[in-house]
């Protein structure tokens, strides 16, 4: 490891996370911040929940970044009556020539490298929770037998924040397998119009690879290696103390509105993603800005409101948004 | 760092000394120049900003608050702090990245400014510093007087709680109380602290407050002085009734009706005479005899026994234990506040037990005359003569308690002036020129009532007059009066009726009279200056041919409070009964008064109903039964 030559690697990380947003830009205006978001995912090794209303280019953003990797990509129209083998395949009984019959695995839409999740809260518990495996082990169970899948293995979901009926709120711990989630933001009216003309007129751009799979791998080796100094970690601990209502520093917000506080997973995200944002801006440590950065997507769906606080229209933003005022990045 | 920080330790402890500094000139300014505590005071002014700035200084500078300032201050993102703690790892566990960081950080260590991470700035109790060291130099430059030459404290001017002719009207009207009739010890000492306080409000020396409670306990201790009045008049009734049984006595009995007191005299001094006649005739000696006999019998009936006060026992007690039980300050005020009303109480029973006596003495000389009256006709007139003196004395007291009833309502008008004396109301010329005629027709009516010269009409006379007259509805002819007349050149007053208005309702025209813009009804207008005009009113329903008298009994079988209040309302507030009745209910109404029940606006209202309903001076009228 000691052989690595940091400053290139990092140089050469920076060149690559340029030429995918570039491509991604192609097919995307603006979003500068999600497309940041899913790359650091991407790179951190974490699965993201983009919420958003309809037509903000959720799913054209995951195509785009499929394309622009050469990744093979799945999508899964979540609906009420999906069952998980729809999701996770399923066995078959298959005759060869000589009249043997045998079972064979008949591999589902989740054996890709980016899956998207479309609409992942219209479906019943029972069918997300087919992915819990998958998002954590990165592998599926079934009639015993484990099947492993390939890397990277990237869920992206999406979910429609405006409809509530019919729909499935994501289970806390499935929510706390997705490293970031990411609120879709309508465009700027400049964007909007650079939209209109690349989507109305008679061609649409046209995406090419611009990162292979090893390269990506090697990428997210790289995010590892970031140095962190223990005071900024000691940042990102008490970040996360301060979500709980029960610690001290808990700001009056969490006190009154807040049940339960983020978990170790959610220090754990803060930690990853500020290193992929220091490899972004081109530095071998972790500054308490990065972690600063990455907060809210890292931790705003972990955060459990209490009733007082889902009553008094009180989000999870807002508490961070204290919490960050209240928390100094160094003890000094 | 550490000399942002000298600085920082310098304003703290620059406050502190300043404040030292302040009490070392205030002690110099007072004279206390060489003592060991002003010396101690200089000496801490001087070294404490010295040791504060050093104390902050030497302490301890964590190299990590160091670091962290150089990265805010040139932007590097936790580079140097970062690289700082990289190098206080072993090396062999120093990552690639780490020793990167570490480099980047000794790259840049040379551009790196510690004046520009640590700027030095203003201390933050600098402001606080640079006021008081302001007020310091005001403190030097203030002259202090020497001790040498006390001065006088100049009291804070109060505000003034009633207005200048509220003030002057009271002293008028006080001066006039206690020129003109006989006082009570304790009538006279009242008037002397009133008009003490009539001063100390005049210059604005007394507050609300102690005004009030001043007024309030002058106003209790005549209240309780009050029982004098109704046991003289009631002696003196019964004497009037033991006169009336003979013709010959008749007219002094009438005198004593009318509370005459000259006319009383001159009667007594005719029966002596007709004693110390050379040839007396038997039958009018047997005569005065038997008046005489009777008036005696009837006084002995109604000479009070001496009684202790209320509440002089447990005063005694209190009086007793205050060596034991007076620990703090507020028992030493409540036993002191007791201690002076035992004084009063033990004052009220000797006048008590003094007017007994003279009551006493009236009826042995009485008595006396009578035994006299066959035998020693001359004696006889002696005793007479002696007797008119103990009724001249008896009548002193009787106009000398009646004046302490006119004090004390005084003292509740100007109780009711000061409460109403308050910022924001309106006018104050006007509410105090409303007082002054109200406290003006009080005073007249009582001037009226008491007056023992025969100017006031009583209601003997009033029914007299009304017996006589056929026509009380249109009696305009020369020489004759209305249903409510008054002498010439009288001031209008108000008379006792049942159901009557008050005084303003019901004075006269007559010349002389004041100015009464009010309701005229059953008014005359002079003797012989009759308009014809139809009176719209009617009549009182009081008849003016009855003939009142005195219905004997034990205490206790005359009539409920109900049926007192209620002839009182229909027969007129004059019975005994209803004066206890009257009384009690005052002193409950006050009592609520005092412990602030009633709102401000209508305690005035409170009083004046009471004013209005209180028992009138005729005993005539007593028809209650109660003894």
């Amino acid at each position: 490891m000691n052989d690595l030559n940091p400053k290139a690697a990092v140089e050469r990380f920076q060149a690559q996370v340029a030429a995918v947003r570039a491509e991604i830009g192609k097919a995307i205006v603006g979003q500068d911040e999600i497309v940041d978001g899913v790359l650091i995912c991407l790179l951190a090794g974490g699965h993201a929940l983009l919420e958003g209303v309809p037509g903000l280019g959720k799913t054209a953003l995951v195509r785009a970044l499929a394309a622009a990797l050469d990744l093979k990509f799945s999508r899964i129209q979540f609906t009420p009556d999906l069952m998980p083998a729809d999701i996770l395949g399923t066995t078959l009984i298959r005759e060869d020539e000589s009249g043997k019959k045998s079972f064979e695995f008949q591999r589902g839409p989740i054996f890709a490298h980016v899956l998207l999740a479309d609409e992942i809260n219209r479906t019943t518990p029972k069918t997300q929770s087919a992915l819990l495996e998958a998002m954590q082990e990165h592998s599926v169970t079934l009639s015993k037998i484990t099947y492993p899948l390939e890397e990277p293995f990237l869920v992206l979901a999406t979910q429609n924040p405006l409809e509530m009926e019919g729909t499935y709120p994501l289970p806390e711990a499935q929510l706390d397998r997705f490293l970031f989630k990411l609120r879709v933001e309508f465009p700027s009216r400049a964007q909007l119009h650079s939209i209109l003309d690349r989507t109305t007129g008679p061609s649409s751009p046209e995406l090419h690879c611009v990162l292979r799979r090893e390269e990506l791998l090697a990428m997210r080796k790289l995010v590892r290696e970031v140095a962190v100094a223990k005071h900024v970690q000691d940042y990102a601990v008490r970040l996360l103390e301060a979500t709980h209502k029960d610690r001290e520093g808990a700001p009056e917000l969490v006190r009154r509105y807040v049940r339960f506080g983020g978990s170790p997973r959610g220090a754990q995200a803060c930690l990853v993603a500020a290193k992929t944002r220091a490899l972004f801006a081109g530095r071998f440590h972790v500054a308490p800005e990065d972690i600063r950065q990455v907060v809210k997507p890292a931790l705003r769906h972990r955060i459990i409101l209490s009733f007082e606080g889902e009553a008094e229209a009180i989000t999870t933003d807002q508490i961070l948004d204290q919490i960050l005022a209240n928390v100094a990045p160094s003890p000094a | 760092m550490r000399l942002q920080r000298a600085l920082d330790g310098f304003a703290l402890a620059g406050v502190a000394a300043a404040a030292c500094a302040g009490l070392w000139l205030l002690r110099v300014r007072l004279g206390a120049h060489d003592d060991r505590l002003t010396r101690a005071l200089l000496w801490s002014a001087l070294a404490l900003p010295v040791l504060g700035a050093l104390a902050l200084a030497a302490r301890r500078i964590e190299a990590l608050t160091a670091a962290t300032k150089l990265d805010r201050a040139h932007g590097l993102h936790a580079l140097v702090a970062s690289a700082w703690e990289f190098t206080a790892l072993p090396a062999e566990q120093r990552s690639a990245f780490m020793q990167a960081t570490v480099a980047d950080a000794q790259r840049l260590a040379s551009s790196l400014s510690a004046r520009r991470a640590q700027p030095l700035h203003a201390p933050a109790h600098l402001p606080a510093l640079i006021l008081l060291l302001l007020g310091l130099a005001a403190l030097s430059r203030l002259h202090v007087p020497q001790p040498s030459t006390p001065t006088k404290l100049q009291r804070p001017q109060l505000q003034a709680l009633l207005a200048s002719d509220d003030l002057q009207g009271s002293r008028a009207e006080l001066a006039a109380l206690t020129t003109q009739r006989q006082l009570t010890p304790l009538a006279r000492e009242t008037s002397e602290r009133l008009t003490q306080l009539l001063g100390a409000l005049s210059e604005r020396q007394v507050d609300r407050a102690q005004a009030l409670a001043q007024l309030q306990t002058l106003h209790d201790a005549l209240a309780r002085d009050r029982h004098d009045d109704a046991a003289i008049r009631d002696a003196l009734h019964a004497l009037q009734d033991g006169f009336s049984a003979q013709r010959i006595t008749q007219r002094l009995a009438q005198a004593l009706a009318d509370n005459d007191r000259a006319a009383v005299q001159a009667q007594l001094q005719q029966l002596a005479a007709r004693a110390r006649a050379d040839k007396p005739d038997a039958r009018t000696l047997q005569a005065l005899r038997d008046a005489l006999h009777a008036a005696s019998q009837r006084l002995a009936t109604h000479t009070p026994r001496p009684a202790r006060p209320e509440g002089t026992e447990q005063a005694s007690l209190l009086h007793t234990s205050q060596d034991r039980t007076a620990a703090t300050p507020a028992e030493r005020s409540l036993l002191e506040q007791k201690k002076r009303e035992l004084d009063q109480l033990l004052r009220q029973e000797r006048e008590q037990r003094a007017m007994q006596r003279e009551l006493e003495q009236l009826q042995r000389d009485l008595e006396q005359a009578s035994q006299a009256m066959q035998e020693q006709p001359k004696t006889a007139a002696e005793q007479l003569d002696r007797s008119a003196q103990d009724i001249e004395q008896l009548q002193q007291h009787a106009a000398g308690a009646q004046t302490s009833k006119a004090l004390q309502e005084r003292l509740a008008q100007l109780q009711e002036l000061i409460r109403r004396q308050r910022p924001g109301q309106g006018s104050q010329q006007q509410r105090a020129a409303q007082q002054r005629e109200q406290a003006r027709a009080q005073s007249q009516g009582q001037a009226q009532s008491q007056s023992a010269n025969g100017q006031a009409l009583t209601l003997q006379h009033f029914r007299e007059q009304a017996g006589a007259n056929s026509d009380k509805q249109t009696g305009h002819k020369p020489g004759s009066r209305g249903l409510l007349m008054e002498a010439p050149g009288q001031e209008a007053g108000n008379i006792s009726l049942p159901g009557a208005a008050q005084s303003a309702s019901e004075h006269s025209n007559q010349p002389g009279d004041t100015d009464s813009t009010q309701l005229r009804m059953q008014a005359t207008h002079g003797p012989g200056a009759g308009d014809g005009r139809p009176h719209s009113a009617a009549p009182s329903s009081l008849s003016g041919q009855s003939v009142d008298s005195r219905v004997e009994g034990q205490a206790g079988h005359g009539p409920t409070r109900s049926e007192v209040i209620f002839q009182a309302a229909q027969r007129g507030f004059a019975s005994k009964a209803y004066e206890q009745v009257h009384t009690d209910y005052e002193h409950y109404a006050q009592s609520e008064l005092e412990r602030d029940q009633i709102p401000g606006g209508y305690r005035f209202y409170v009083r004046r109903y009471f004013q209005l309903i209180r028992p009138r001076q005729t005993p005539q009228a007593d028809t209650t039964g109660q003894p």
